[in-house]
């Protein structure tokens, strides 16, 4: 039989439910035969013979009999254990769980009710921000699914599909939801700061800057600073942005926004060259907010930048669920010469997993893997899809790294454009770019 | 209104940039499906955090799902999930029956996988997939879907469905019923490009022109206990399959592939061994027969991958395992008059006799590691 993993020739009698472990014990019975037989070797006497000839009738009954029990069940593992756990999920008497599943409640016995509904999409939001878990997002994008029907939802719940949008990479369509909020509901802070943050992500400096100013009057000094202090870092105000940041933290009480200032300053010194400052800076924001996952993987990148493979391992142990976080554990095994680590394997296999779906969320990091990897086209490849699509220093850095390691500076062309119409002062960056350009 | 309306917006900023490389993994089901001629064969894995969200499996509340937990609502589990899932030829829905179900491991965490079959009334080309599980709960969820052809050497296309795009629809060649002849062919054709079928086969027929006097075989034999060496050890092996094929197809005895396909290599590489490192002794027709049981069996799966039932089976049978003889015949018939002119020389005894056999026995035993790893 020429079989494909799965496949099953079936009968119709058998219903065994004796579990079998696979191979060791197929292994373990095809060698007790052939060691059996390899042990009456040397003296050909005719009553020596008989047990190894019987030793392999008994091998193979016994071989045929696994085969029979193991095609009763149908070539799929059942565990023989009851009490044997298979998968964790959130469980009930945790605080955070029965308050989901309160809102949950209540949002079924009141289809109609629209409060309920947005009550649970941003719990479920919130959860996925802290589980790092995109499966939360689809169960928001659900509670919210029957507002979203008709021409013109509601702010609210565009704001939210908005959210939910931008974080698969549709940026477009969550900037459509986004105007349309800020044009029916001029004074909604979140809104303009969301869309603030988008544009900036898809390179619209200038929109993004008018979003930012349309934000300041709503709020206070701290966030408004907070808004635009990216964007100014991205377009050659780098030393403007850090004082600004700098100065909102000394000044600010609340611990929300110190974290979040904090991973901000600590970004802007991780571009602009400054990496004691940086750490500095997100040592502190992952201090006041541990579940921060992007400002510990940014943490993670400035560790392996600066070759302190064990010290990245220990920021994160304990969080290899996370895909970003798995990817640097990742990175940091190849950096030290474990081209087969468990952590790479599973980011691979994530990767082929997400490609298998359709989905392209994922370019900017399997970049990374290929470029850590040694294959340089592809990283590029990969590299230049995510340009595509959003244009954050990371992405334009691995576009030029990637490109310097492949021998291909025409490639980088986008990027060096960008770089020259930004005015982005990042030191590593330039350099790259510099390199590429003085290629003949 | 300032202030009051930014709801955690340090974390909504963050969740934008967090999310750009997810953790865990979106929702995903793999749906697996092979094509026999009136039958569809396949497996379904649902990962078990969303059979939870649709079921509620953990009955304690603990936050894990036992084994004890999962198989409790087995039944209500396939009869939910089916009713999600429409597979039709013809445009005649196929009845689908659900066996039991396992464990797998994905990517994100551990799945169930319900194995089914369904037996279309019609045999239409067109075949098509309605799939509508999981979506009102998550519009994100996706199904990737595996299909392969009847026939041999058909290839695998793979769909992805969503919440979009709900069904699939596809041209399935409907395989013309083969003739006597032509199913005859196949099994010639099968024995003789099975390279572990002929190597056990010449590993059992290099020993038998060479007559063993007292340790070893050294001299050339006399033809008459030749011809009734191979004629025993043949007829043995001929025997032991055909007995073990028959079973097989018609669904008296059934063997996992991937416990046969290492046991037939490993049997290759003992009959080769034993060539070198006699155990058996000098009548070789018993080691024959028990290991062409395993053989048999491996014949098997190139048959029922035509999906024949009934008489026509039955006639399927006859003739498939015609072919697989009429392709040993051959091969004895080639093989031993050279063996035979040969036996004398050096170069059978060694080069053919010992380095034949070791190289058979290398062979199969790489193929023996591949094949209990899976490859």
């Amino acid at each position: 039989m020429r079989g494909v993993a799965g496949r099953h020739d079936l009968t119709a009698s058998q219903e065994m439910r004796t579990h079998v472990r696979s191979f060791s014990l197929t292994r373990c019975v095809v060698m007790a035969g052939v060691i059996a037989r390899m042990q009456a070797t040397e003296t050909a006497r005719r009553p020596a013979r008989l047990p190894a000839k019987y030793a392999l009738f008994g091998a193979v009954a016994a071989v045929l009999a696994l085969g029979a029990v193991q095609q009763a069940q149908g070539g799929v593992e059942r565990p023989s254990d009851e009490d044997e756990v298979l998968a964790h999920v959130p469980a009930r008497d945790d605080g955070e769980v029965r308050a989901l599943e309160q809102l949950r409640l209540r949002a079924e016995l009141a289809p109609r009710d629209l409060h309920k509904a947005l009550a649970l999409a941003r719990s479920y939001i919130e959860a996925s921000r802290r589980a790092g878990d995109p499966r939360y997002l689809g169960a928001a994008e659900a509670a919210l699914a029957s507002f979203c029907a008709g021409p013109d939802p509601v702010p609210e719940v565009r704001l939210l599909r908005a959210t939910i949008l931008q974080s698969r990479h549709e940026f477009d369509a969550a900037l459509r939801d986004l105007d349309r909020v800020v044009e029916v509901t001029p004074d909604d802070a979140q809104a303009w700061l969301t869309r603030a943050t988008v544009l900036t992500v898809q390179g619209k400096y200038e929109q993004a800057r008018a979003s930012c100013s349309a934000l300041a009057p709503l709020v206070t000094a701290t966030h408004a600073i907070a808004c635009v202090a990216p964007i100014d870092g991205l377009t050659g105000r780098g030393d403007h942005a850090r004082e600004q940041l700098e100065r909102a933290v000394q000044a600010s009480r609340s611990s929300t926004d110190l974290a979040w200032l904090h991973s901000l300053a600590g970004e802007q010194a991780f571009w602009l060259g400054d990496p004691a400052a940086s750490e500095r800076h997100l040592r502190a924001a992952l201090q006041l907010d541990g579940d921060d996952r992007y400002t510990r993987a940014l943490y993670a990148d400035l560790l392996l930048d600066g070759q302190r493979y064990a010290e990245a391992r220990a920021l994160l142990s304990g969080h290899s669920e996370d895909d970003a976080l798995a990817l640097r554990s990742a990175l940091a095994d190849l950096a030290q010469g474990q081209r087969d680590s468990m952590e790479g394997r599973k980011v691979a296999q994530n990767f082929e997993a997400s490609r298998l779906r359709g989905d392209a969320v994922h370019r900017r990091e399997e970049a990374r893997m290929w470029l850590a990897r040694g294959d340089a086209p592809r990283a590029l490849g990969c590299a230049l899809e995510s340009w595509a699509v959003q244009r954050e220093p990371w992405d334009a850095r691995l576009v030029l790294e990637a490109a310097v390691a492949a021998g291909q500076p025409e490639r980088a062309a986008p990027v060096l454009a960008w770089l020259h119409t930004t005015h982005f002062e990042a030191p590593r960056l330039r350099a790259l770019a510099r390199s590429l350009e003085t290629r003949p | 209104m300032r202030g009051s309306r930014i709801i955690h917006v340090a974390a909504l900023f963050c969740l934008g940039w967090a999310a750009t490389a997810h953790a865990h993994k979106p929702s995903d089901s793999y749906l697996s499906i092979d094509e026999k001629a009136t039958e569809l064969d396949g497996y379904w894995d649902i990962a078990l955090r969303d059979l939870d969200r649709t079921l509620t499996l953990d009955a304690n509340g603990d936050g894990a799902i036992t084994w004890g937990e999962l198989h409790a609502r087995e039944a209500e589990l396939a009869s939910r999930t089916f009713a999600e899932l429409s597979l039709s030829r013809g445009g005649t829905r196929c009845p689908v029956d659900v066996q039991p179900l396992g464990i797998v491991g994905h990517s994100d965490g551990r799945y169930a996988r319900l194995p089914f079959r369904a037996r279309c009334p019609v045999v239409g080309a067109d075949f098509k997939l309605d799939y509508s599980f999981f979506f009102a709960l998550d519009p994100q969820h996706r199904s990737v879907v595996r299909v392969r052809a009847a026939g041999p050497g058909a290839s695998e296309q793979t769909f992805v469905l969503t919440a979009q795009k709900r069904s699939l629809a596809l041209d399935l060649a409907v395989p013309a019923p083969l003739g006597s002849v032509a199913l005859i062919e196949r099994g010639v054709e099968h024995i003789l490009s099975g390279l572990d079928h002929v190597l056990f086969l010449l590993a059992l027929l290099l020993p038998s022109v060479l007559r063993s006097k007292s340790e070893g075989r050294t001299t050339g034999a006399q033809i008459r206990s030749v011809l009734r060496d191979v004629f025993k050890v043949v007829t043995a092996f001929t025997v032991a399959h055909s007995l073990t094929l028959g079973l097989a197809a018609l669904g008296v005895v059934s063997m996992s592939a991937s416990v046969i396909e290492p046991a037939i290599a490993a049997s290759v590489a003992i009959a080769a061994l034993d060539n070198l490192w006699p155990m058996f002794g000098s009548d070789r027709w018993s080691i024959a027969f028990v290991l062409g049981l395993l053989h048999g069996f491996g014949f098997s799966s190139a048959l029922s991958d035509l999906g024949l039932h009934g008489t026509d089976l039955l006639r399927g049978l006859f003739s498939f395992n015609l072919g697989v003889e009429l392709g040993q015949l051959a091969l004895v018939a080639v093989f031993v008059p050279l063996a035979f002119l040969l036996r004398k020389q050096w170069a059978y005894r060694f080069v053919l006799f010992r380095g034949g056999s070791l190289a058979i026995a290398g062979l199969s035993l790489i193929w023996f590691v591949e094949r209990v790893r899976g490859g």
